[in-house]
């Protein structure tokens, strides 16, 4: 990655990211470690692992995840993170504009007109 | 306590200090996200130092999350205590809190008198001319049974704040649960066994006194999970 990339993903990131942890909890209840590992693998999506924190927090308050308590094989119990019926409203508004943002952007980027 | 233990209890000690301005809801939260997420590698990996160092890299510095969780804050940082009054959620910390001090409450002083009314008797000539009068008319110690259902009564209170406050102490919750009947087991052998009066006498304070240890243990050890609230 070029230096100038990390400021542009920093403003991409911001409300994206957001929904694609929703996009994730869509499939099944995960846990924070197996959320940050499936996101942060490749350096886009999440800057540090430890940003998502804040991240799940945030959609905790505003009611699209909630968290369960569970047992694990093994250390200590986990707590999973699953999405509530807001949450997959959100999921899908973001999932139909996300599709329209990209294609005029898409368009643009390739010197057309959206 | 290796070296890359030493790092971790750095790590978060450090992410405490900068969230220390955040409001608490949101301040416990990441720090027990951040905290379980290096449980969970440690568990996956027990005895590797070098995966939990790799975490901590992936995890990425404590000021880059600080910086995010602040971002999260809402535009209008200090809204006032009247606005946010109505819809703030019950302090779950409280409960917990409430919980304990009745769990306290509900269980020490009921063993430590049966103790130290066995004690009493082997000592004197016999619990009931010791305390049987009382002072200034007041009995000094409650009939058995008195204390008993005295004990049960702020029991069942803190079981109903501890179930209130369920989340906060995910590793805790049984053993807060089973003080109670331990603790009335414990006046019940102290009542019930009465021969031979030195052995049975001793034992009622040693189970008093672990009792209470454990009362304190359980209390100290739930204080300290610090999940979220």
């Amino acid at each position: 990655m070029e230096p100038g990339d990390s400021a542009i993903l920093t403003h991409l990131r911001r409300g994206a990211l957001e929904h694609c942890v929703l996009a994730l909890l869509d499939t099944e209840p995960m846990y924070g470690l197996d959320i940050a590992r499936r996101l942060g693998d490749d350096g886009v999506l999440l800057a540090g692992e430890g940003t998502l924190y804040p991240l799940l927090s945030r959609l905790r308050k505003q009611g699209l995840v909630e968290t369960t308590w569970a047992e694990s094989s093994a250390g200590p119990p986990r707590r999973y993170y699953t999405l509530t019926a807001q949450g997959r409203i959100a999921l899908d508004t973001f999932r139909r504009t996300w599709k329209s943002f990209r294609d005029a952007v898409d368009t643009t980027l390739q010197g057309g007109h959206p | 306590m290796n070296g890359s233990d030493t790092r971790v209890t750095t790590y978060l000690d450090d992410l405490a200090r900068m969230l220390s301005d955040l409001d608490p809801g949101t301040r416990d939260d990441v720090l027990a996200g951040v905290r379980e997420h290096l449980d969970a590698v440690a568990a996956e990996h027990p005895g590797d130092p070098a995966a939990l160092e790799e975490a901590l890299v992936r995890l990425g510095p404590p000021e880059r999350i600080a910086a995010e969780a602040r971002a999260d804050q809402p535009a209008v940082p200090s809204p006032g205590p009247w606005t946010a009054g109505p819809t703030r959620p019950l302090p779950a910390r409280g409960w917990l809190g409430a919980g304990l001090a009745l769990l306290l409450l509900s269980t020490v002083p009921f063993t430590a008198t049966a103790a130290l009314a066995r004690i009493v008797g082997l000592t004197s000539s016999g619990a009931d001319t010791a305390f049987g009068g009382g002072m200034f008319g007041v009995p000094l110690l409650p009939h058995v049974a008195e204390m008993i259902f005295l004990g049960w009564f702020p029991w069942a209170v803190s079981v109903a704040f501890l179930l209130v406050a369920w989340r906060l102490a995910p590793r805790t919750r049984g053993v807060l649960l089973a003080l109670g009947p331990i603790s009335v087991a414990t006046v019940l052998v102290g009542v019930i066994w009465q021969e031979p009066r030195v052995v049975s006498g001793v034992l009622t304070a040693v189970l008093a006194l672990a009792t209470t240890g454990l009362v304190v243990a359980a209390a100290v050890s739930a204080w300290r999970e610090r999940p979220t609230a």
